[in-house]
Formats: structure tokens, sequence, C-alpha cells
């Protein structure tokens, strides 16, 4: 049986309705893993033989009765800065080459309390610092549509794992784009939820004030259901945001009368590829179709959104990779004399050269001298970016724009060039300044067969209105079902 | 020319009077007063233009110098073909964030945080922690129930 046209919600119902076991899903993955991560490489670590165990033992749980949510004995998998006890959790470096938490992260309880079967971790920029999956110590995700071509990242490993169905749905991480980028050149969908709406206990850190868990997956509806399971207070994480749980059920009726969406016209101009513009624009004539007022504004402060970005993540960075020294855990160097020299050698050696790099930026804007004229310059600057939001949001229930200016582009093209891949985060890193939810979802595909995403950004815990507005797009649009030619009946071979 | 020079120049080119000695010297008291009110001292103005030039970083580029020091307060060492991509690569992200220059910030708030919430602390309950040999298990080196680090303390 092939579920490669199913949902995460279509099998956990099949295996409600006992069409299919939760072994016999997590074989099929594993059969898919098998045929096509040597061209993916979406995993780093495969639990091959722990995935079926597990489903087993969910299997009996839900014969009896014990497991009811409506994702349980559904194959998935976690990108691999998310900690899961016991088993190897590397972030995508050769810092963490060996680490296997002694504990799991919150979100990972979730996923198994709710009977999620783990196929393992999944691929990704170092410390989620990149846009392309290239920085990976293990090695660059390939794009399923074209293995030749990026992903997208930082959460690479989990957009192509889902659009080559090596696994149901996944979660990423957003921090300035991560889940949104890499859905948008896989053709996926995905959630970056409001801050504080997810637990980040658990997740490695690197910019704590922007990082967020969030969805990816076939389509929005799974992606709700996935946010679902995953949100909500947690005491181990005090900026996780206490309130009532998500509740979707009034997302799905199709109809968006009523709804205002602004479209941002800077957003549209010099630097946006014709082959993305278009299908974004036509999306939004979509909408107007379904009953969505659409109207133009101006926001020129988004414009100043990277640099402030990059001032602020890195800064955050350089502080929370301050802990990597050799010493509690990961890559050691071995028979140094001192321990100035394992904390120079171990961290010179486990690293990379993008986070390198962004240790050194971070470790500037926040040093004396350079401090009021880049650190704190940038922190006004992202009151003014959120200040901005504010206002837009006083008018227009969501925002919509491009998630990406290019579609994804060939392995290696923009590797050599930090501050070219820096600015294909123009549409995505305001958001998570602000604080807010967005989300992004195909809509359509560029001259070069490659998907485009479509990105909708709410209002601090509008996750209800963006999932709203994203299905009623996905009912009357095919852009979502559209599968891979590797992942096409025969295409293995 | 000292500051306190430079102020009698100004005062006498702006009203075209000269000043006499006496009055000179009142105006230079007056104004070691003022300096002294606000903490001034000789080779202070050396030290704000040294910051100036500092701040400016983003023109003149990164030099050898500020690139050990990053490297110094990063705890990395680079090789030096590294140095040189870092040095060219950090000059150019620099020169691009100083377009936030551009946008006066007089008076605005910082927001270091997304939201104005405080943190919610948890109730100070005393409850096991992780056990110590898990903690360890990860440790590359360890003795005795401790991380192991080469000799610190003779």
């Amino acid at each position: 049986m092939s579920l490669n046209t199913k949902t995460a919600l279509e099998i956990g119902q099949m295996i409600k309705n006992k069409e299919i076991s939760s072994v016999e899903a997590t074989k099929e993955m594993l059969a898919n893993i098998k045929a096509r991560d040597e061209k993916v490489n979406a995993y780093i670590t495969v639990l091959e033989n722990e995935a079926i165990a597990q489903a087993e033992s969910v299997q009996a749980k839900i014969d009896k009765g014990e497991l009811t949510s409506p994702l349980a004995g559904v194959p998935m998998a976690i990108k691999d800065n998310i900690c899961t006890k016991d088993i190897l959790t590397t972030c995508g470096s050769r810092m963490l080459y060996n680490f296997k938490p002694p504990y799991n992260a919150t979100v990972s309880e979730k996923l198994e309390k709710n009977g999620a079967v783990v196929l393992g971790k999944l691929n990704m920029d170092e410390f989620a610092m990149g846009g392309s999956t290239e920085t990976s110590y293990f090695n660059p995700t390939g794009n399923p549509w074209d293995t030749a071509r990026v992903p997208g990242g930082s959460s690479g490993g989990s957009a192509a794992a889902v659009a080559a169905r090596e696994c149901t749905y996944a979660l990423g991480s957003d921090t300035g784009g991560s889940i949104r980028q890499p859905c948008s050149f896989c053709g996926v969908s995905g959630i970056k939820p409001t801050y504080g709406a997810v637990s980040r206990y658990g997740l490695v850190a690197f910019a704590s004030s922007l990082d967020q868990i969030g969805p990816i997956g076939r389509d929005i509806k799974d992606c709700a259901e996935i946010l679902t399971m995953i949100s909500g207070h947690d005491p181990k994480d005090s900026t996780s945001i206490k309130r009532a749980a998500f509740d979707f059920s009034d997302c799905y009726d199709g109809d968006l009368k009523g709804m205002k969406i602004g479209i941002p016209v800077n957003y549209f101009g010099k630097g946006l590829d014709e082959d993305v513009k278009k299908p974004v624009l036509e999306a939004a004539e979509t909408l107007k179709k379904l009953g969505a007022e659409i109207e133009e504004f101006n926001m020129d402060i988004v414009d100043y959104a990277i640099p402030t970005y990059y001032v602020l993540a890195c800064a955050e960075a350089s502080s929370n990779l301050s802990r990597y020294d050799g010493i509690k855990y990961g890559y050691r160097r071995k028979d140094c004399e001192d321990l100035l020299e394992v904390y120079y050698t171990s961290r010179s050696e486990g690293f990379g050269m993008e986070v390198k790099r962004r240790i050194m930026l971070g470790s500037f804007v926040l040093s004396s001298g350079y401090y009021d004229a880049y650190y704190k310059k940038g922190l006004q600057i992202r009151g003014l970016i959120k200040k901005s939001f504010d206002q837009a949001f006083e008018k227009y229930d969501m925002i919509l724009s491009p998630v990406a200016p290019t579609t994804a582009y060939k392995i290696g093209e923009n590797s050599s060039d930090p501050l070219k891949m820096y600015l294909g985060d123009i549409y995505t890193v305001s958001v998570n300044l602000a604080g807010i939810p967005a989300v992004s979802i195909p809509c359509g595909f560029g001259k070069n067969a490659m998907p485009v995403g479509l990105q909708l950004i709410g209002n601090v815990f509008d996750e209800p209105k963006l999932v709203k507005a994203a299905y009623a797009f996905q009912k009357i649009t095919d852009y979502h079902t559209n599968i891979p030619e590797m992942v096409k009946e025969g295409g293995d071979k | 020319m000292t500051i306190q020079e430079k102020l009698i120049t100004y005062i006498e080119e702006n009203t075209g009077i000269e000043l006499t000695e006496s009055l000179a010297e009142d105006v230079t008291l007056r104004l070691n007063m003022i300096l002294d009110l606000i903490g001034y001292s000789e080779g202070s103005a050396e030290t704000a233009a040294e910051s100036k030039k500092v701040v400016n970083v983003a023109e003149t580029g990164i030099d050898d110098n500020l690139i050990k020091y990053l490297e110094e307060l990063s705890r990395l060492s680079l090789t030096p073909e590294e140095e040189e991509r870092a040095k060219d690569d950090l000059t150019k992200i620099l020169g691009y964030i100083d377009m936030l220059n551009e946008i006066d910030t007089t008076d605005v708030e910082d927001m270091s945080h997304p939201f104005p919430y405080t943190n919610n602390f948890r109730d100070d309950e005393v409850k096991p922690s992780t056990d110590r040999e898990l903690i360890l298990k990860n440790a590359p080196q360890q003795k005795d129930g401790c991380f192991k680090v080469p000799t610190t303390v003779e």
C-alpha cells in the first residue's frame, strides 16, 4: 500500500480504522528512507529497529483504547537540534557529533505521550545557522524536487523528508525563517508559531529571544493538529506563555468573507524573482475570490529587518554557544596542555566556518565600544519593527508576502558569499523579531519547476486565522498535493 | 590647541570682541569649573575621538588587531587563511549593517524580548535533579564523579 498521497491525519485515521497498522506505516516510511535518502540525505540518524519496536507498542495501546490522539501511531521525524533522550542530537555539528541527551525536550515528551513513532533525526544547517542545509557537518541535504538543489534551511532535512515522503510530518525550528523557507523550497506546509506558544525546553539554543519549534507537514490541517499537540505552557520554559490551548475547529469552512489581508508593496520590489512574484500575487487573487478583502500598504521599516536580525541573532548566539567548552559534553581535542588550549582547540575544530563567523560577529556587536552602536541600536529598531506590525494589524487580519525572494538554488551556488545568503531572509526575519506567527504554504512552481511558497503573517496568537486562510486556499488549489518525481510510483528506480 | 583656547577663539570670532587677558582668564576659570562638573580631563577627548573611530569600523574595515581580539573574545583560533576570509566577510557584513544608522532612534526604547511579559518563574519546590551519572555520561573525560580537565592549579 502506498501512503505517498496521504496526509498524517489521514494515516492516523487509517490506523484507527485498522486499514493499516502503525507498524506497516512505519515500515513503509523506513523503506522510503532506504530507497531515497542516499540521494536526499535528510536524515542524520535513522532509528530503524527502535521505530518498529515503538510502533508495535503504540499499536498495542491504540488497540486497548489507551491512545486516542488523531496522530497516534503515525511515523514522523525530528530536527536534530531537539533533544531526544539517549538518541544522538548533533545540531548538524561536529561539536555535538556524539551527544546523547540525558533528557527529552518537552516537545519530544508530548510526541511520545500522543503516540508518535519517531523514525529518526533530521539534517540541518550547523546550529540552525544557514538557509540551505549546506553548513551541516553531516553533508548537505538535496531537494527532493531536484537533488542538485538545496532544500532551504535551516530545517532543510525536515522539509525534504516530508516532501520525499521519508516521514509523514516533522518538527523543525524557526529563528529567522528556518521552517518557512525550506517549506517554500520543498513544496510543503509549515507554521512558525507565536513566540512562547511552544516550549523551548530541550531545543538547543541559537538565539533564545527568536527561536520557536514548529510543525512541517503535507498540508496546513496536519500542521494545525501537530501544533495543538506540541504547544502549551511549560514550567520548564519561563518564556512559554500561559493561555488556553489552540482551537482550530472553526478554521475549516473555506470561507474568507470579512477577512482583511494587507500586502506590503515594498515586499514586491527589487530583488524579488518574477518566478516567485507571479504565483504569490496570483494567490492573493485566489484569496480574494474566497471572500477576503485585499489592500496594499507600505511597511518601510521592514527593509531594516535583516541587519537588525543579524546583529541580535549573532549577539545571542555568541552568548549561547559559549557553553561549548569541550569539557561537559561534545567534541574535545585530546592531549591539551592547559584549560585555555582545551577551549581554543575544541571550539576551533568543533565549529564550522559559518558558526565561527556568527560567534565573532556577535562578540563584536556586544564588545565594549561597539555595544551602543550595534546591539542597542538593533534592540531599538526591533521595537520599531514590532510597532509597525502592531499598526498593520489594527487594519488587517493578516499580511501576505513571499517566503523567499527565489526558488531553490543549486548546491554551492551561494555558499561562498555569506552576505548574499543573509539577504535571502528578507521576508522572514521580521516575523521572529516581532515574535508573531506565520505560515508557509505552496502556491505554485517557478520556470525551473521548483516549488514556490506563500507566507501569511498574523498577529500574536492569531494562528487560527492563518490556518483558516491557508486551509481555504488549499481546499481549492492542488499545489500542496503535487509530489516530486522520485516519490511517484517507480520513481525510485 | 586646548579646549580653553578653542572656546576663547570661538567667542572672539563670533562676537567680534577681542577678550582682555583678565576676561580670558575668567572664561578659562568658568570653563574649568564646568569641565570639572562633567568629569572631563585632558586626554578624555582623545578617548572619545578614539571610540568614534572605533565605531566607524564599518568604513575602515576589520584589521588584523581587531580580528585577533574577536578570536580571543570568542575563544577561537583561526588559520591565517580563515582570518583573511573572516576579515573580508565581516567587513562586508558590517558595511551592510551600517544602514541601521539611517534610522533615528533617539528616545526609542530597547526591545530585547518580543513581549513585555516578565518571567513566569516556577514555585520554588525541591525536586530531584538529573542523576550525576547521567550528566557525566557525555563527558569527554571524567574522574571520581567530576569532569576531568588538564591541571589548572599547581
